[in-house]
Parts: C-alpha cells; structure tokens; sequence
C-alpha cells in the first residue's frame, strides 16, 4: 500500500510564479517584516529613556567624565538659582557630553551645557533640549567668535543660546534667562 | 567575553525565528530537507564570529547609531540592578542555555562512560544474531541482507541503536529482541537501517560538538535538540515509506513501556521522583504518543524540492540581517 501524502503539498496547484522565484519573495518578505521589527524594537530603551539614537544617559558628572575622558565644563559664574549637580547627563556616542540643570525653586529646566571633543566641527542636537531658532546674530566674548542664538523650547519658553568652536571642540551653553547672564556664564568659561 | 555572547545568543534567536518562518512559507515538510535549514541557524555562531573578528567596525558607537537595525547595548540604558537589561537578560539566557546543554549532556556523558555493554559480541551463529541478519534483508526492502555490521550482545538491558562513526552498525540486546515480536522487529530495523544510511552517528556527534560550543546558547540548544527531531523523523518516514509504519509505533511502544531501555528509538525516561522529573517525564510520553501517531497515520510528506540554493538563499538572508545585529 503506498503512504499517502499531504494534500496541501501536491505540485498540481497552479502558482502565479516558479518555485524559486517564490522562495525568492518570501525570503524578502520575511528580510523585511524581520528588519522592521527589530528597528521597532530598538527604539523602545530610547522611547522609554526619551532619548534620541546614540544617546546614553548618566547619574553622575565622574561617570560622563569617564566615558568622554575630559572634564565637563563649569562656568565659575553659575547662578545660585540653579540645582548642582545636574541632575540629567547625556552622552551621544561617547564624544560629545552634556548636562542639563533645573531652577532650585520650581524644578523648571533652566540650563544646559554641552561640549564636543577637540577637532570636532559641529554639536549633536540629540543632546539638547529639542528647541526652534527664533534669531540668530554673531558675538565676540574675551576674544571668542560666538553665535548667539534665541530659541524655543517645547513648552513655548524662551531661551538664550552660546555656541562657538575653540581648541577643546565645539561647546554650547543654553540658559533660560536673560543675555546677560548668559554672557556672564560664557565670559567666566575657560577652555 | 559577554558581549560576544550576548550577540551570539541573539544572532542565534533571530536566525531560529527566520528559519522558522522560512520553513512555514516554503512549505518545508520533510525532514531531511528541514534538517539541512536547521544546520544553517547551527552554523549562526561561526557567522557572528567571524563578524566580530573581520568586521570590526559594526563594534563602534557610530555603527550603532548609523547603520544597526539593532544594538543590544542600548537596552542596557534600562537597569536591572546593577546592570543594564542587555547584560541581564544575556546572564539569564547564559543559565538557560547551560541548563539546557547539561540536560542533555550529561545523561549522554553518563550513556557513554557508565556503559555496562559486553566487550564481545554474540557469535554470528548464535540465534539472537542470525533472526536480526534474516530480518535485515525484509527491513530494508531487499530480499538480500544489506551489508550492515551487526552486534548482538548479551544483556538484560533492551537496546536498539545505530552507533559507529566510521563505519555505523547496529547494536541490538538480546532483551531487546525478546521484547520485539518479528513484524516489530523488521520495522525497528528499518528505522536503524535509515540512520546508517545518512551516517547519523556522525550527524549525532557534530551536533554535540556544535552544542557544547555554544553550551551558553540556549537558542542553540533548542535547534540541536529539534535536528535530532527531525533526524529521527526521517528515520521514521524512511520505515513508513517501506509499509513499517505500524508494526514501527507497537516497537516504539513496546521499548517505551520496558524499563531502562537504551535506543534511539524511544527517549530512556527513568525513575521520576521529583516535580519536574514528573513533568519531564509527561513530555516525553506525550511526545511518543504524539510520534507512534504520526506513525499510525503512514503520511509521508512530499519533498518540496529544497535545493542548495534554498539553502543559500536561506544563508544569505540569514548573513544579511544579522550584519546589522550588533
């Protein structure tokens, strides 16, 4: 007695395509519903963290100084309005660093600092608070071409911005405040 | 060290899911042909290997951020304790994975080390031996005996294998043979005869070697343990193909019910004291009434035509996804 053989199997069915040219689609098929999943999966830390790719967040300013191998930046003028140390510390791909700080009173988000290594051109936004350009206008401080910057925030809120590119690398001071204390923090900033 | 693991395991996860899909789509009924896409998700880790050691560019944050489809290191931003959830859950599966090696390992350790088998054979003229080489010829649906070494040996224990790396024979005890009426016999035989067929002893051995490679990688353990599966099944359709598919499942039965049995044709269960052993035990039962069913209903799947280019094509897309697992 021959077995008999699953119907599903018989070669008879009509198919729009040949059998390799099948196997061919759904190799691509399942390339990409897998590929498609697993980027979705990689956005979850980022999405749960609420950080951009690349980005890793840490408690303390030693550990970013360990990851980055140079010290963060203090300005010596530093509003005592402002929480110390920063509560939030954002590193994207090991280079480039910064901190963010609250208001001491109302826990507002009110600075933040960020510096790239040296020989880097340009700052990674993914370290910022996401903000729009209002205005932009060119400064010099003790000597130091800056671009100074008007921003806002995702609340609405107006800040100031500092940017300019030295020997140490490109840095960046934000604050949500007046211009003149903004200038204050960058003029008491050493490279 | 656990990086490498970490990927390994995780490039061995998703090469098991694909293949599992790839099997479904493709329509893949037969085992030998899906044994031969099992090897390709067995072979992942030398993949991951050689990736890490030649590319070492896909180790760099930049890869991460720019070109990964998945960086396991970013879920180490979620903490688990003192570690992130990437390491976590990689010391975890590091544990199943062992689990799962030893469960197998051992018992296969023990079989080899603790054999209490006769050095010398029975002699071609005794009974025993001369009713196994008269059913050999029927078994393999030849009217002239195959030439297949045969070892009868003297023992209480039933035994029924394929063993030999070189050269595979066929290990039959006495107990065994009394077990086994003619009908049961000749199908057992069969089964046996299949195995030596595609050298499975060999296949048997390479799967342990790749198992206890990857010891840590549970994924790899559970392909290994389904390629055994599957080199049984064909064992099985090669009996079914030949009208032994009843008299195949009274064998199994039969061997299953003895106690201490050693063959490959049925999982040796032993004494069940705790919880799980009960559990475990269960399972296996379960799985043998699954298969004596499977026997019963004589169904053969048709080949689907897998060619070495299914293979490739399997491997490449295989080679392709996992580049940009990191």
């Amino acid at each position: 007695m021959e077995p008999p053989v699953f119907p599903d199997d018989s070669p008879a069915k009509a198919r729009p395509f040949g059998p390799g040219l099948r196997a061919l689609l759904w190799a691509i098929v399942v390339l990409a519903a897998t590929a498609a999943i697993l980027r979705t999966a990689d956005e979850v830390p980022g999405l749960l963290r609420s950080t951009a790719r690349g980005v890793v967040r840490y408690t303390t300013v030693a550990d970013v100084e360990r990851v980055t191998g140079r010290p963060l930046p203090v300005p010596a003028y530093y509003p005592a309005t402002l929480e110390w140390p920063p509560g939030d510390l954002r590193v994207y791909l090991g280079r480039a660093a910064s901190y963010w700080c609250r208001t001491r009173a109302d826990g507002v988000l009110a600075f933040a600092m960020a510096t790239t290594p040296a020989g880097s051109a340009s700052m990674s936004r993914a370290i910022l608070p996401p903000s729009e350009v209002l205005q932009e206008a060119e400064a010099t401080v003790n000597g130091r071409r800056v671009r100074v910057t008007r921003l806002r925030d995702a609340n609405g809120a107006i800040w100031r911005q500092a940017e300019w590119t030295g020997v140490g690398g490109v840095t960046v001071v934000r604050y949500r405040g007046t211009l003149e204390e903004l200038m204050r923090m960058v003029s008491s900033l050493r490279e | 060290m656990i990086a490498y693991a970490g990927q390994a395991i995780l490039h061995a996860t998703i090469a098991a899911l694909v293949l599992e899909a790839l099997l479904r789509l493709w329509r893949v009924q037969d085992p030998g042909e899906r044994l031969r896409l099992r090897w390709v998700v067995l072979l992942t880790p030398l993949l991951t290997a050689a990736y890490v050691v030649l590319v070492p560019a896909r180790s760099t944050d930049g890869f991460g951020v720019h070109w990964a489809l998945f960086a396991g290191a970013r879920w180490n931003a979620l903490r688990v304790g003192p570690l992130g959830a990437a390491s976590a859950l990689t010391w975890l599966l590091i544990v199943l994975g062992v689990a799962l090696y030893l469960r197998d390992a051992l018992p296969f350790l023990a079989d080899r080390t603790g054999r209490r088998t006769p050095e010398e054979a029975l002699p071609d003229a005794h009974p025993a031996v001369r009713r196994v080489r008269a059913h050999l010829g029927p078994a393999a649906g030849a009217t002239a005996a195959p030439s297949v070494d045969v070892r009868v040996l003297d023992l209480d224990t039933p035994v029924l294998l394929c063993s030999g790396v070189d050269r595979p024979c066929i290990i039959a005890s006495t107990a065994a043979l009394d077990l086994l009426t003619d009908d049961e016999l000749r199908a057992a035989l069969a089964h046996e005869l299949e195995h030596v067929a595609h050298r499975d002893p060999l296949s048997g051995w390479w799967l342990m070697a790749v198992r206890t490679l990857q010891c840590f990688n549970p994924a790899i353990q559970i392909v290994g343990r389904q390629a055994v599966v599957e080199i049984e099944r064909r064992a099985d359709l090669g009996a079914v193909g030949r009208g032994f598919g009843v008299p195949l499942a009274a064998a199994i039965a039969r061997l299953g019910s003895a106690s201490d049995t050693r063959s490959d044709l049925v999982d040796d269960d032993g004494p069940a004291a705790s919880l799980p052993e009960r559990v475990q035990l269960s399972a296996h039962r379960h799985a043998l009434d699954d298969r004596c069913e499977r026997l019963l209903e004589a169904r053969v799947p048709v080949r689907s035509g897998l060619s070495p280019w299914h293979v490739g094509l399997a491997g490449a897309t295989l080679s392709i996804l996992l580049f940009f697992v990191v």
